[in-house]
């Protein structure tokens, strides 16, 4: 166990230096979501709750299309990923390790795309703050269960990115629609959930988020050795 | 604990048995099986595309092979992972390196990853042994290709492997790295390491091995020892393709 938990904390580790040397990934992300909130931005027309929601949405999801295909880019590189697997056998320490990365990637990318998205649409949600943050979280773990499976999948292809786009956006749409519901009642104060949120209250629907991160994760870290190998 | 000192006694330091692969219905290999004991070398000839990279791989556990079994120590390379894996170091065609961190910090990764109890003071060795010193505090993408292959050569080495698999080990090396490499390896081996090397430069494979195999279409179609004579001409004689040149 503690082995596992070393190996683990060596790839995060390893791969945020790596992140910090090169600012490659994280500064790409950043300038798509601020094109992404301000090309939404010319197309609205002031305070606009669900316009902001979409804006959020799509910035995390190619934002971590980014992410994740970059923390397998480097890995292929130098073949470091055939060093890794040919040191540890258990292939799920690799998966876990990564995943943490590109969640923590998320996390610090949230913190610098919402309060952008907040200017542009003019919005406060300082009441609903820990209800942003929790789905936010919810949205980075399910997404990058899913874009760390599928990065080390498309890694030696190269048309990674597109084919990584349509593979992330057809896995994740179950969680997609949960997300924007919650979103939008974190800026629309509590009052709609939108048109698919069916009466819903909020804890349902970070439950359901819940339950789909849950499962993702499992799957995808049971999936990832035979992938990899 | 009985039965592990049995098998490390008792067995060849790796074993490859009946080993085939086959891309999209293509076979690559076809039942390879040979030994390599404690303090030898065997060099692995073959032309493009023989298959000696994935041969490789599939020693090194990164591949899996469609039939057949590796044992490394007497462990199953597949059955045994935990135990097998970490007797093995692998030298490729990349460095197996990450360009953006110091030489120091991609040896403490490997040192963490391989759970080495003494890791400071085994990442100081291995780069003292490499002549790496200099280069400590040094991001590996500001080396030169002869300082990122002793790098190389040095985590492959960190984990006190038993077996180290190296893949054209001498492609892109000027010919003092090439000397380097040979004496580090030669030093392994005299420690009691086993070697399996594929290579095209026969006479500098014969520097660090005793034996050689040629590999084509996907099987071993010949052996020699380094000391026959005229062994460049026995490995051009089995090999198709060199034939085909010729």
């Amino acid at each position: 166990m503690s082995n596992s938990i070393n190996i683990i904390k060596a790839i995060f580790v390893k791969d945020i230096i790596n992140e910090l040397r090169s600012k490659q990934t994280f500064a790409s992300m950043v300038v798509l979501s601020i094109i992404i909130a301000w090309i939404f931005r010319l197309a609205s027309s002031g305070v606009e709750s669900a316009m902001a929601a979409a804006v959020i949405m799509v910035s995390v999801v190619f934002s971590s299309i980014l992410c994740c295909e970059r923390s397998f880019v480097v890995e292929h590189d130098e073949g470091c990923i055939d060093g890794l697997l040919s040191a540890s056998a258990d292939r799920g320490n690799i998966y876990i390790g990564k995943l943490l990365f590109n969640v923590t990637m998320l996390c610090i990318f949230d913190c610098v795309m919402v309060p952008v998205v907040c200017v542009c649409f003019n919005l406060t949600p300082a009441g609903n703050l820990l209800k942003l943050i929790v789905i936010l979280l919810l949205v980075n773990i399910g997404v990058s269960a899913v874009g760390t499976l599928l990065g080390s999948i498309v890694m030696s292809i190269k048309s990674r990115s597109s084919v990584l786009s349509i593979l992330i956006m057809a896995l994740i749409m179950p969680m997609m629609i949960p997300a924007i519901s919650g979103l939008l009642m974190v800026f629309s104060a509590g009052a709609d959930g939108g048109m698919f949120s069916a009466g819903q209250s909020f804890s349902e629907i970070a439950g359901m988020m819940a339950a789909y991160d849950a499962i993702f994760v499992t799957v995808c870290w049971l999936v990832f050795g035979f992938t990899v190998d | 604990m009985a039965e592990e000192n049995l098998k490390k006694n008792n067995s060849a330091a790796l074993e490859a048995e009946n080993i085939s692969k086959s891309f999209a219905n293509k076979d690559v290999l076809r039942g390879i099986s040979f030994k390599v004991e404690a303090g030898d070398g065997v060099c692995v000839y073959g032309s493009n595309a023989s298959g000696k990279t994935t041969l490789l791989r599939i020693l090194a556990g990164i591949l899996q092979a469609k039939d057949g079994t590796v044992k490394i120590g007497g462990w199953d390379i597949k059955k045994s992972a935990e135990k097998a894996l970490p007797m093995i170091g692998v030298i490729s065609h990349g460095t197996m390196t990450y360009p953006q961190l110091t030489v120091e910090e991609n040896l403490k990764f490997f040192a963490d990853i391989y759970n080495l109890s003494d890791k400071k003071e085994r990442v100081t060795e291995v780069i003292d042994e490499m002549n790496l010193s200099k280069f400590r505090y040094d991001v590996v993408s500001s080396l030169s290709r002869g300082t990122r292959q002793r790098l190389a050569i040095g985590r492959a080495v960190l984990h006190r492997p038993k077996v180290i698999l190296a893949d054209e080990p001498f492609t892109g090396l000027d010919s003092k790295s090439k000397q380097k490499f040979i004496d580090i390896i030669n030093k392994f081996k005299k420690a009691g390491g086993a070697l399996v090397l594929t290579s095209h430069h026969v006479e500098l494979a014969g520097k660090c091995c005793e034996k050689i195999v040629v590999l084509d279409g996907g099987k071993f179609v010949a052996e020699a020892n380094i000391g026959d004579d005229d062994v460049r001409r026995f490995c051009e004689d089995h090999s198709t393709s060199t034939k085909e040149k010729i």
